[in-house]
């Protein structure tokens, strides 16, 4: 790993030589140009009652202008599908709901963020809460909701970000919404693949959310981001949230694996417990 | 070996409910010569019917599965492949640089898998044989 790289991942916030800044900031003007030019024409679909494809399209236009050149690789289905994905990035949320379509689910703290918060909310993001055992119940209810209401969710199962050369044991309790399976919903695994990037991109480490975000923008140039929408299946399929979770992470560590040519390694800051906090695009 | 085998006539013998969305996808499968994945069917049957999600095409596919008269394959690829259930046994070749699929029988093969489970004490009932290879005249 570069040395630059190691000590942002040691949490020390890297100083941006010029050329950085002021690559930052122009991609934060262009991020604030593109909440202007798509949130207004949201809020008036949903004055019309329009399903409002807008949410989706900013934020397809906001991974590309945080650098992220987007290829699909298989079929995403579009509606009554539940995703399960690796996680590397805040990234991958742009990225996925730009390719997609999709809801995420993320941690109460998100919806309550400035700006961010606001974002999230508009594209129907499901918050729970993680520490709150006794509100499963509640969350999984809203999730259930969701889902009946046609939408597409994702979930990041592992719980926090890696440098995409490691795959983390998978959470289940939000999958706890699949037991049963509400009718015609299938589970998507998909593979988010940064290729040589990922270890650059991935948020591990001591890293804070604003000096991660920091650093992301300030990079030189594109990096390719592979989506691999892979098989999809039924959970009925499959005995329990359990059984579920490990189908999905069995497809993706294969599809994983053949990426990278090589076994996965062990992540190195697994014991580092890294709360999730979106970067807000104006620092 | 007979091929065409029609998914469709067989869907009405089974009693399925024939829509024209699983009409399209049954013919897509009675066409295919080359145990398509449902990516591959999915671009067939929306070439003739724009309509058609690929999550219809899932599900049909697994109804069709479930009635018996498709045959799945997991042939290392990490994605399921699907031909209709032939009426006769073969078994297949797959060729792991192109995916292609080659079937065969052979005599010999078959009576010899036979001895086998008989030396074991068992009266064969089915198997699945999977060969895995590369094309010999392969440009290297």
């Amino acid at each position: 790993m570069d040395p630059r790289r190691a000590q942002a991942a040691e949490g020390v916030a890297i100083r941006l030589t010029p050329f950085e800044q002021a690559r930052m900031w122009g991609r934060i003007a262009l991020l604030l140009l593109a909440v202007l030019s798509h949130v207004p024409m949201h809020y008036l679909w949903r004055l019309l009652r329009l399903p409002s494809p807008w949410p989706r399209w900013f934020l397809g236009r906001a991974a590309w202008i945080a650098g992220a050149r987007v290829s699909k690789i298989g079929t995403p289905l579009r509606r009554d599908v539940f995703y399960v994905s690796n996680h590397l990035s805040w990234i991958d949320i742009l990225a996925l709901g730009g390719a997609s379509g999709t809801a995420f689910v993320a941690k109460a703290e998100i919806g309550t963020a400035p700006v961010v918060g606001w974002l999230a909310g508009m594209n129907r993001t499901v918050y729970v809460k993680r520490e709150n055992r006794l509100g499963v119940a509640d969350q999984i209810n809203q999730l259930r909701d969701a889902l009946a209401d046609n939408w597409a969710i994702t979930i990041f199962p592992e719980g926090t970000t890696t440098d995409g050369k490691s795959l983390l044991p998978f959470k289940t309790p939000m999958l706890r919404v699949l037991e049963p399976p509400p009718p015609g919903v299938m589970v998507q695994p998909v593979l988010l693949d940064y290729g040589a990037n990922s270890e650059e991109i991935g948020w591990i480490g001591q890293e804070r959310g604003l000096n991660n975000a920091k650093r992301i923008l300030a990079r030189k140039g594109g990096f390719a981001l592979e989506i691999h929408f892979l098989e999809p299946f039924f959970p009925a399929d499959f005995a329990g949230r359990k059984a579920i979770a490990a189908e999905s992470r069995r497809r993706i560590e294969a599809a994983l694996v053949a990426t990278l040519g090589h076994p996965l390694r062990p992540f190195r800051y697994a014991e580092e417990a890294i709360g999730y906090k979106a970067p807000s695009p104006n620092p | 070996m007979p091929r065409k085998i029609d998914l469709e006539q067989l869907c009405h013998d089974k009693g399925l409910r024939i829509t024209e969305q699983r009409k399209v996808i049954a013919r897509v499968l009675s066409d295919a010569e080359d145990h398509p994945d449902v990516e591959k069917v999915y671009e067939r049957a929306s070439a003739i019917d724009p309509g058609i999600s690929i999550a219809t095409v899932y599900r049909t596919v697994r109804l069709f599965e479930e009635a018996g008269i498709l045959d799945r394959h997991d042939f290392g690829d990490g994605r399921a492949r699907y031909e209709p259930s032939p009426e006769a046994h073969h078994d297949h070749l797959i060729d792991v640089e192109s995916g292609k699929v080659i079937e065969f029988v052979d005599p010999e093969l078959e009576l010899l898998q036979k001895q086998i489970a008989e030396r074991l004490g068992f009266r064969l009932v089915d198997h699945r044989m999977e060969l895995y290879g590369v094309a010999l005249d392969r440009k290297v």
